[in-house]
């Protein structure tokens, strides 16, 4: 009796541990990718933040090239956290197209590198929050699809700081857009000069033709 | 001189009478059609947004909301840079580059006229709010007619598509104005306007290196 009451309350154990036990079964490839790719981005943003920081022609994109620094670095700590929890390796360098990015980067200084950073980011940013957004309807693993909700709000906050830093850059007055002169209005094109030489041309002729011989006088 | 031949000559005047007429006539009317500005066409997408209209494209800028399980991942927010201009109508298929603004105060076109630029404090494609502004010279004195060489002649209603990222926004055309230099409407780089895109060039007279306006075709997302 005692017996079947042990093995029943060990069985009743065992069911509940059961679940736990399943959060933490090997992540999916979702969440592996997921990792991989936050992992990469968090490292692409933390160098194109201090190369902003180094070649920023104004304020705002040195400003915002350390903050980049300063919150992917945290971003980065907590995925990696969650990797080696998960077991997932994660790579050691930025995506090819993210290397491509600041090759980009280190060849363009003035103003050209705020326009050209400032617009980048931007997309760099959206390409971040769709990885986030896949994990949290796609994931598997609650500590991997925790690290993506965290994430977004440090992602949209970061976008926020782009729009106003585009903004902060300068509004434009004036677009000057043509020095060419072939689109101008113009009153004597070349099909006009000639219909008016020909009418004239024809008129004139006309007159020869017409002129009335006086008769002459005897 | 006998009455056939004067007869002859006479009917040849009037006939080279009528046609030096027709042939004056016709090069006035194209003149005056070459001479003619512009026209202004269609009414202005409004500046301020109206809130009761609800965003077109289906994006949201918040993070994924709660879904049941095995949900579609939501759409990505639209917040990629325009990256290519497709002009069905002109044929004219050109990239797109992000520019900002000169000490002067100028748009930092770029100076190759194949080559348009976005101004990156203005919208992204697809965003709820916002006139995405895209840029082009008509023409320069380098390298000729530009992408935007034929803007003014877009009819109402053409197509015109902005890649950016990975997708790609359609508009259309739905007003033409024609502005003096200096005298853009400030709603143009305004944020928070309607969603709404608007493509600028050069047009009016030409003189001493300038054009006198800037031509603009407004397009709302279809």
């Amino acid at each position: 009796m005692m017996i079947k009451r042990v093995a029943l309350a060990l069985g009743l154990a065992g069911m509940f541990l059961v679940p736990a036990t399943a959060a933490q079964a090997a992540p999916s490839d979702q969440d592996a990718a997921y990792l991989r790719a936050a992992h990469q981005s968090n490292l692409a943003e933390i160098a194109g933040g201090k190369l902003a920081q180094q070649k920023g022609a104004s304020e705002e994109v040195k400003d915002l090239g350390a903050r980049f620094v300063a919150d992917h670095t945290k971003l980065d700590a907590a995925v990696r956290q969650t990797a080696s929890q998960l077991d997932v390796d994660l790579p050691s360098a930025p995506n090819e197209k993210q290397q491509a990015l600041a090759a980009r980067y280190q060849a363009t200084s003035g103003d050209d590198f705020d326009a050209l950073f400032v617009s980048t980011q931007m997309d760099a940013h959206m390409a971040a929050m769709a990885n986030g957004q896949r994990e949290i309807a796609r994931g598997n693993d609650a500590a991997a699809k925790k690290n993506a909700r965290d994430a977004a709000p440090v992602i949209a906050s970061h976008h926020e700081l782009l729009d106003n830093a585009a903004r902060e850059l300068g509004v434009p007055a004036s677009i000057g857009t043509g020095t060419g002169g072939q689109a101008a209005d113009r009153t004597f094109t070349t099909p006009v000069v000639a219909l008016l030489s020909l009418g004239v041309l024809l008129m004139v002729a006309a007159a020869v033709l017409l002129r009335r011989r006086r008769p002459v006088q005897a | 001189m006998t009455h056939a031949v004067a007869g002859g000559r006479r009917a040849a005047g009037w006939a080279a009478l009528a046609a030096g007429l027709s042939a004056s006539v016709a090069g006035v009317a194209l003149a005056v059609h070459s001479g003619r500005q512009v026209d202004d066409a269609g009414a202005v997408p409004a500046a301020a947004a109206v809130s009761a209209a609800p965003a077109p494209a289906p994006v949201s800028s918040a993070p994924a909301a709660r879904r049941s399980p095995a949900a579609s991942v939501p759409a990505a927010p639209a917040w990629a840079a325009p990256a290519g201009v497709t002009i069905g109508k002109l044929k004219v298929d050109a990239p797109v580059q992000a520019v900002g603004v000169r000490p002067d105060r100028s748009l930092a076109v770029p100076d190759d006229p194949s080559r348009l630029g976005w101004w990156i404090g203005s919208a992204t494609p697809g965003s709820p709010r916002g006139t995405v502004v895209i840029a082009g010279h008509v023409d320069t004195a380098e390298d000729g007619p530009g992408a935007l060489f034929r803007l003014e002649t877009l009819p109402l209603g053409a197509t015109i598509e902005v890649r950016a990222g990975d997708r790609v926004v359609a508009y259309r055309a739905v007003a033409r104005r024609s502005y003096a230099k200096q005298r853009l409407p400030a709603d143009l780089f305004a944020p928070g306007t309607a969603p709404r895109l608007a493509l600028v060039t050069c047009g009016g007279t030409f003189h001493n290196g300038v054009y006198s306006h800037n031509v603009v075709v407004y397009a709302e997302p279809v």
